[in-house]
């Protein structure tokens, strides 16, 4: 009798441990997997973004050339009028 | 009391070892699960390679475009201003003072600042000083083989040089050298002698053999030869002999018919007297020839005989032409 009490003691003792560390390792799962979506996502989505960020600043330069081109222009058409007078 | 005592303390003990068990299995999986955050660390960082990549293009991209746009405008600028430094100057002025030249140049700046503190970069600076380092301590050993092999061969020379200088030393290293090789040359010369020695006993030896075996077979053959050449000699001879007395037989026999006065019946008397030839006539005495004569018969009693013996003489000191000669005078006279 007194070894059969001995182990339902252990038994008890053990379970509840694994039961704890069971669910500690499954939360740890969730997490994990959980933590590897979300990063996967935000790169994704930061992928996106700088290809969005890319194109925006491609077109700001490209407006800030034309700009630029258009300042040259007008100064060089007021050169050609000065010259002129 | 004591019972009591003792089933605490059992107790006591299970519980220890049970919470034992309970802290290692505790840390085991801790351990586990932070394997596995490591290993999505890992994961992560892999995935965040191509955004970073991306980053990085982005950034290169926009700075060579302001760049480029930095350059042309300052082409335009000189088109537009000329070549006068001055002019050039304040424009570059204008186009500072200019809002849209104001944001390039902030923005420019704000770019080589982002690219020198880029943590990227900073890692291919370090690791090309890094190679910088290796580089050259890689230099440095391998320019100190080179020198300890051009000092190895300078000490070479200089060693040469020395033994070139000191003649006695060489000529008695030579002299030493050359008694080394003289004694190995006589012990190999030796050997080869000794070895040649035997060869030659042994050839000898054959040659002999075959010798004494030739000469024994030369020497049958020759016996049997020679009693062959003998008994043919003895024949040859006994019938040369025969031959021999035929013809002196013949050769000896005159015609003494050519003499005057001797007819073939006198001729014959004359030859069964042994009187054959002209000199054995002319040797005879004249009373022999009368006393031949008068044996032959009452015939031959009254010959003359008187020139007959002059007539021998003459054939045989002369021949048989002065004979036939001298008797064709005599007749004439």
């Amino acid at each position: 009798m007194a070894t059969k009490t001995r182990k339902i003691k252990q038994t008890t003792i053990e379970k509840v441990a694994h039961g704890v560390l069971g669910l500690a390792t499954k939360a740890n799962g969730f997490a994990l997997n959980t933590i590897e979506k979300a990063f996967t996502t935000s790169f994704k989505m930061t992928e996106k973004g700088l290809g969005a960020t890319n194109m925006l600043i491609k077109k700001g330069l490209e407006i800030s050339a034309t700009q630029q081109d258009l300042v040259f222009d007008v100064l060089k058409g007021i050169k050609k009028k000065i010259v002129k007078k | 009391m004591t019972t009591k005592t003792k089933n605490t303390t059992k107790k006591s003990s299970t519980l220890n070892s049970s919470l034992l068990n309970v802290t290692a299995a505790a840390i085991k999986t801790t351990v586990e699960n932070g394997e596995k955050w490591q290993d999505l660390t890992k994961k992560l960082i892999k995935k965040s390679e191509p955004v970073r990549k991306m980053q990085m293009n982005m950034v290169f991209n926009t700075a060579t475009a302001v760049k480029n746009q930095v350059n042309l405008g300052k082409e335009r600028m000189v088109d537009l201003v000329g070549y006068d430094n001055a002019v050039v100057g304040k424009v570059v002025k204008l186009a500072k003072e200019n809002p849209v030249g104001k944001k390039v140049i902030h923005f420019a700046g704000g770019i080589i600042e982002k690219v020198s503190e880029n943590p990227v970069i900073k890692k291919v600076e370090r690791t090309s000083g890094d190679l910088k380092k290796m580089g050259i301590v890689k230099f440095n050993e391998v320019k100190e083989d080179v020198l300890g092999q051009a000092q190895k061969i300078l000490n070479k020379g200089e060693e040469l040089i020395e033994d070139a200088k000191a003649p006695k030393k060489t000529t008695k290293q030579i002299k030493t050298k050359g008694a080394a090789k003289v004694t190995q040359v006589r012990k190999t010369t030796k050997a080869k002698a000794t070895t040649a020695k035997k060869k030659t006993a042994s050839k000898v030896a054959i040659v002999k053999a075959t010798a004494q075996t030739a000469v024994k077979s030369i020497k049958t053959d020759a016996a049997d030869k020679i009693a062959n050449i003998k008994e043919t000699g003895k024949k040859n001879v006994a019938v040369i002999k025969k031959e021999t007395k035929k013809e002196i037989e013949t050769s000896a026999k005159d015609d003494l018919k050519i003499i005057h006065g001797i007819g073939p019946k006198l001729e014959m008397i004359f030859n069964k007297n042994n009187i054959n030839t002209f000199a054995e006539l002319a040797k005879a005495d004249k009373t022999k020839i009368e006393t031949i004569l008068e044996e032959a018969g009452p015939m031959f009693k009254n010959i003359n005989t008187s020139d007959w013996q002059k007539q021998a003489e003459v054939g045989a000191e002369e021949g048989v032409e002065a004979l036939v000669k001298w008797v064709a005078r005599y007749r004439t006279a």
